[in-house]
């Protein structure tokens, strides 16, 4: 446990907390835009800065990254903090004038426009690593990364060619905070040549990495519902069978035992991948399955296993 | 030969000193970068050839650079009785002359820079007795080193094997008392110990911070972690400098055994060199040095017997200036995207995969087996009392003689370009300097009388950093400095941290605007204030200091920015 | 609490595994699912193959003392129960020629006994020795450390964990835990089947010597209804045996069969005394099951089925592999070994006959007709395997080539084409 001081407060905190958690579990808050829950703090975009106080020496440092430690003087609305943070921003207004996020930030900190001295850009990419840190870290799938370096920073597929590792899941379009990511799904489409058109069902394509690919359709509703790499590699991870997808969330439903077809032969039990369902022992030969739908994910592979087919 | 005990050192040193100071003529040729560059290739293979030709019995030794860059290619001549005598530049067109006059016996007066009858060492080490009785005529007429401007001003702590020793014969290194300190604080020393001392010697980082070395030894000491790393910042990326790429080239075991000592000291078994890859000479010699100290067991388990064991391994970096920066090195060296990670947590708790790392720059390394054996207090007797020891210092730019020098820290810049530089030899005056490489922005020659020295660097807005000095006369423009200075940060940032990425793009948009001649007293306010927040914000040095050149001219030089700009109703 | 060796599955093979695991001096944990495991649902290994050299092995039965004998594997075990000898084996075509198989003397090629007896008899004497019997759990999950295993478990929708240094997992043919430790990937998969068994009263023409299978479209099914000796106690009822699948119900095509099907008159009279189902999954065998702390031993292991004694020789050297790598021993590299030489499956060869050799759905109805009609009559060798006897049926049909390239030319272009594919190459392709 540390001790420390947001804004003249006393604060308690666990070890390894940042100070942005910190000041975030007691309601201070601190404007950012590289950072989020699910992943590792990055510290690009440096509009979180705070003035920390330690020993008597005072710097500016970003609060995402900082460890709130013991005995830390943290002001995060200092006169020296907003000025910064008015800088950062008007150099993001400069780089991305025509983006919806900066200009409410800008709004916010009364950042009219950037200074025409600056010169001015229009770019929609902030740089700030979101989508590379979630396809990298959390879906790992590590299909795009920052190319270029310095002033030529960009976010890019492998030689700005198509993603081969990209599995479709949108998490980067998700997270994205400008919304230049275009995930687009579409329904049944079609290959069309000179020579005619042959279907090709439905697909998501996301335009910036030049991806397409088929849209798993639900085997009960025939919805569309996600993309087949991402279901595969799901069922790949967790060792799922292969059927394990073929139901969409929304038609999942728990499963319904019918007694008096029920033999007790535990065929789905047997084939339960989360042991969701148990013999009701009756005595003699007398068995039932029994479903504890609190353990069920409403995969519909015990279905499938019936020999007498008395789930549905 | 293999080094079990200390006194096993002995017995090779005894093998060196007659390779230095030998029964035959020993002819060396300065083969660093700097003199390869000059010619000194060539010239070694003349030197053989005509030494056959002539069937005289001479060694022809490629040695490394002694600092004497402007006067490259430089050939010392040794032979038995006689003085040391250092010649320079020798072309491949004067190599048959300088032959025949030492068949005859006679030196060459017109290319002789100087003579050693014996070298006296600023350290512990024996003193190298050449000639024997009194100096013929002919010779004396060559400057002694104790007289010459270029020697006596020197302190040779850490490179007085420079330029004398072989880089590829460790019998050459231990002969002037090399692995001998580290083989004093194996046997002898605690790593407790060792450490007191550096911390004693208030050794600063030579590399860029001037972070005191002991305490980052000391974090790491008491980090906690069951495995510990020393790595070596090789990666000089200061554009002007190559003085350790020179090091390297010329006394690679004297970063080898500070390597060593700082692993007994911190509790660390493994040890990586990161070398800018364009470094192809200095990357060789240091490759042969590690092998040589591995087979005399210099290097590797249990060594001297002590228990201690230290691996070495040498990865090249891509070049990238933003990977001098430490934490940006480990990613580098990690295989990572070379950019800075956020501090704290500190390498010296976190660092190399994670576990407590010393990082260190080559030089700083390379003077720790000098402290270890001198101890700490001796060292902190020379420089000044906040920045102490001894620094080398590359003189470049607007100067007669172009090269580097080790001289006590606090020596003024004004003494270093007329004793060493001799003036800016384009008869025009000083206009401005720059010391610590492109963060360290331009000083105005009014303050050519300021220390080197940390703290006073610091103060007047500059750095000390890698020890570069780099000499402009009145024919540079200072707002192309500005620009040049500018354009290389643009080039070299990693581009993560917004502020840095976009502040550095829209300096060169103010500038390019200015040098144009559309700029306004607008545009410099706006630079003033992105740069007060790079400073503030950015996520390292580099982002930190990439407005310096630019405020630096501003303020030391006002009317070349102020001449260019708009004036109001115009 | 760690275990030396946790096991899954209180069938043939995890109670041998775990009677002989314990007498090496481990301390075990037996998980099985159901409460009473002498209430057999799986019909299937209900009976005791006497083949020569069957899967390695050759088994011995002595009905007097009440033991089963393997010869080569070194172990045997008690058996208190009933016994039924079965003599014939008959494959029928539709218009009912047949492929006979018998040894002379009416010797038995196989006995019919009670799984349930045994399997509570084999309890019994692991719950006498000591073994620790978690039943009413499910383990249906598990992840290996460097140090062992974690087993998830569940019991009456309570989630628990249980830790042991190795695992033997004999949850049979769904391979479940070999599924979460991602042994499947290594294997080809066929698909999965449902059987349906029905025991009847009065059935004409049964006799409980006598194994059926009738091959032929017109029964309602491309894979072929078999019937067999009814169960211990009662070897007079008939017992029915029907595979399908969710497209295909077996209940389905037992309603079929024994109402509207070519065969119906059989069960005129019949009552049906019991109903038992359950599934089965068909994977590529596992070629070295004995891997990181993990043992998969019988069916969780081999192509579809290593029958009972399999699975008891199967537990048998489990035990024995168990101890031998916790005495820091090479014991999984020795199972490994032992299963690869012993299965006849895991002869890429022996496969070959599985997909040459199958009549469905390459043949007609008649051209089944035709091919058994060159064999009604004839009696072949009394064997049970399913790899010797197609192999034997096919060399009969065979003797005179000539005479089906004369006859049936296009039933001989059929026989030429069937290929040299082993089964895995003919799933992977």
């Amino acid at each position: 446990m540390a001790t420390l001081k947001i804004n003249g407060k006393k604060i308690k905190v666990a070890d390894g907390t940042t100070i942005l958690e910190a000041a975030r579990a007691h309601d201070i808050e601190i404007p950012t835009l590289c950072s989020n829950e699910a992943l590792k703090p990055y510290g690009a975009c440096r509009l979180c800065v705070v003035e920390v106080t330690k020993n008597g020496m005072t710097t500016i440092e970003t609060s995402c990254t900082y460890p709130a430690e013991e005995g830390l003087d943290v002001k995060t609305n200092s006169a020296r903090v907003i000025n910064n943070r008015k800088i950062v921003i008007e150099l993001y207004l400069a780089r991305c004038p025509n983006v919806k996020i900066i200009r409410q930030l800008a709004e916010e900190y009364g950042v009219k426009e950037s200074a025409p001295q600056m010169g001015k850009d229009n770019d929609y990419c902030i740089l700030c690593g979101l989508c590379v840190r979630a396809c990298n870290e959390v879906v790992k799938a590590g299909a795009i990364q920052f190319a270029g370096s310095g002033i030529n920073k960009i976010v890019d597929s492998p030689f700005h060619k198509t993603a081969e590792d990209c599995i479709a899941c949108g998490s980067c379009a998700f997270v994205c905070p400008t919304g230049i990511i275009k995930k687009n799904d579409l329904p049944a489409t079609a290959q069309c040549t000179p020579e005619g058109c042959s279907p090709t069902g439905p697909q998501r394509e996301i335009l910036n990495w030049q991806v397409e690919h088929k849209l798993k359709e639900c085997s009960k509703c025939g919805n569309p519902y996600a993309p087949e790499p991402h279901l595969q590699k799901i069922t790949r991870q967790y060792n799922f069978l292969p059927e394990f997808f073929n139901i969409c969330p929304s038609c999942r439903q728990y499963p319904v035992v019918d007694e008096e077809k029920c033999l007790g032969c535990g065929g789905c039990m047997e084939n339960c991948p989360i042991g969701a369902l148990e013999l009701d022992d009756r005595g003699g030969y007398d068995k039932k399955a029994h479903v504890f739908t609190e353990n069920c994910t409403a995969c519909h592979t015990c279905e499938d296993y019936c020999p007498m087919r008395a789930i549905s | 030969m293999k080094i079990n005990r200390i006194q096993d050192l002995s017995t090779m040193k005894k093998h060196g000193l007659k390779l230095l100071v030998p029964a035959a003529t020993r002819i060396t040729v300065g083969s660093a970068t700097c003199g390869l560059a000059k010619g000194a290739g060539k010239v070694l293979e003349a030197l053989k050839y005509e030494i056959k030709k002539h069937k005289l019995t001479a060694e022809v030794v490629a040695v490394g650079c002694n600092g004497l860059c402007f006067a490259e290619p430089i050939v010392e001549v040794i032979q038995p009785g006689k003085p040391r005598i250092t010649y320079g530049p020798v072309t491949v067109e004067r190599v048959a002359e300088l032959v025949t006059s030492i068949k005859a016996g006679k030196p060459l007066l017109e290319l002789a820079l100087v003579r050693h009858d014996e070298e006296l060492f600023c350290v512990k080490t024996a003193p190298l007795a050449y000639g024997k009785g009194k100096v013929p005529a002919a010779l004396s007429r060559i400057k002694e080193y104790r007289t010459h401007d270029f020697f006596k001003n020197q302190k040779k702590l850490v490179s007085k094997n420079a330029g004398t020793i072989s880089p590829s014969r460790i019998e050459e290194y231990v002969a002037l008392d090399g692995y001998l300190a580290l083989a004093q604080a194996l046997t002898e020393m605690t790593p407790d110990q060792v450490l007191k001392e550096v911390i004693d010697s208030k050794l600063r980082g030579r590399g860029g911070a001037g972070f005191p070395v002991g305490l980052k030894w000391q974090a790491c000491r008491t980090a906690a972690g069951d495995k510990k790393y020393i790595v070596a910042n090789g990666s000089e990326g200061d554009p002007e400098i190559g003085m350790h790429r020179s090091f390297l080239e010329s006394d690679p075991h004297a970063l080898i055994e500070g390597m060593a000592i700082a692993g007994y000291a911190v509790g660390a078994d493994e040890g990586y060199i990161y070398v800018n890859d364009r470094y192809v000479v200095a990357l060789e010699r240091l490759h042969e040095a590690i092998k040589q100290a591995e087979q005399a067991g210099l290097l590797g388990k249990n060594i001297l017997g002590s228990g201690f064991s230290f691996s070495l391994k040498v990865k090249r970096g891509g070049g990238a200036y933003v990977c001098g920066e430490e934490t940006a090195l480990l990613n580098s060296l990690e295989g990572l995207w070379g950019e800075p990670r956020p501090r704290p947590p500190y390498p010296a708790q976190q660092g190399l995969f994670g576990k407590p790392t010393v990082v260190n720059n080559i030089e700083t390394l390379a003077t720790i087996p000098v402290i270890a054996r001198h101890g700490g207090k001796w060292f902190a007797k020379f420089g000044t009392p906040r920045s102490s020891g001894t620094k080398v210092v590359a003189l470049s730019g607007a100067v007669a003689r172009p090269g580097w020098v080790e001289v006590p820290l606090g020596i003024t810049v004004k003494t270093i370009i007329e004793t060493f530089g001799k003036g800016t030899g384009t008869g025009k005056k000083v206009k401005a300097f720059q010391t610590g490489g492109p963060s360290g922005g331009v000083l105005p020659a009014s303050q050519l009388s300021i220390k080197l020295d940390y703290d006073q660097l610091a103060k007047a807005g500059s750095l000390l950093g890698s020890g570069g000095l780099l000499i402009m006369d009145e024919s540079t423009n200072m707002l192309e400095m500005a620009k040049f200075l500018t354009d290389f940060f643009a080039d070299e940032t990693c581009g993560k941290c917004s502020t840095c990425r976009e502040g550095v793009k829209r300096l060169q948009e103010i500038i390019g605007s200015i040098m144009q001649g559309y700029g306004t007293a607008e545009h410099i306010s706006v630079a003033k204030r992105m740069a007060a927040a790079m400073a503030d914000t950015a996520a390292c040095a580099l982002g930190k200091t990439a407005a310096t050149p630019f405020l630096t001219v501003l303020k030391h030089f006002p009317r070349e920015v102020e001449g260019k700009l708009l004036r109001k109703g115009a | 609490m760690i275990y030396d060796l946790a096991i899954v599955g209180a069938g043939p093979g995890g109670l041998h595994a775990a009677k002989w695991a314990n007498k090496k001096g481990l301390k075990v944990a037996l998980i099985e699912k159901r409460k009473d495991i002498s209430k057999i649902t799986r019909y299937c290994s209900e009976h005791i193959i006497l083949d020569e050299d069957y899967n390695g092995d050759t088994i011995k039965v002595d009905t007097a003392a009440g033991k089963i004998i393997s010869t080569k594997n070194g172990w045997e075990v008690n058996y208190r129960g009933q016994f039924c000898p079965v003599t014939d084996k008959y494959y029928y075509s539709p218009k009912q020629y047949a492929v006979h198989f018998a040894w002379p003397n009416g010797r038995p090629f196989a006995y019919k006994y009670g799984k349930g007896t045994l399997l509570q008899g084999l309890l019994d004497e692991c719950l006498a020795l000591g073994v620790t019997y978690i039943n009413e759990t499910t383990a249906y999950d598990v992840m290996e450390n460097p140090s062992g295993v974690e087993l998830k478990c569940v019991s009456k929708g309570k989630k628990f964990k249980v830790n042991a240094k190795k695992m033997v997992a004999a949850d049979g043919a769904s391979a479940q835990l070999a599924q979460k430790l991602g042994r499947n990937n290594e294997r080809g998969y066929f698909g999965f089947a449902l059987c349906l068994a029905v025991y009847m009263s009065n059935v004409k023409t049964y006799k409980p010597s006598d194994w059926k299978g009738w091959w032929g479209r017109c029964y309602g099914t491309n894979l072929a209804p078999l019937m067999g000796t009814g169960p211990e106690g009662h070897f007079d009822w008939a017992d029915m045996i029907i595979l399908g699948s969710p497209k295909e119900p077996p209940e389905k095509t037992f309603e079929y069969f024994t109402q509207k099907g070519p065969m119906a008159f059989m069960f005129e009279n019949a009552k049906i005394e019991a109903k038992h189902c359950c599934t089965t999954k068909a994977y590529t065998p596992l070629k070295n099951p004995a891997k990181g702390h993990s043992i998969m031993i019988g069916d969780a292991a081999a192509f579809v089925e290593v029958q009972a004694q399999g699975a008891l020789s199967c537990g048998f050297r489990a035990a024995e592999a168990v101890a031998k790598e916790l005495d820091g021993k090479n014991g999984f590299e020795e199972y490994n070994q032992w299963w690869l030489k012993s299965f006849e499956f895991n002869d890429e060869g022996m496969m070959q006959v599985t997909t040459g050799y199958a009549l469905i759905p390459t043949y007609t109805d008649d051209e089944i007709d035709y091919l058994f009609s060159l064999c009604h009559g004839h009696t072949l060798d009394g064997s049970w395997s399913q790899y010797k006897s197609p192999k034997m049926m096919w060399n009969l049909i065979l003797k005179d080539p000539e005479k089906i390239k004369r006859e049936r030319p296009e039933v001989w272009a059929k026989i030429q084409a069937r290929g040299t594919q082993t089964l895995s190459e003919s799933i992977n392709k």
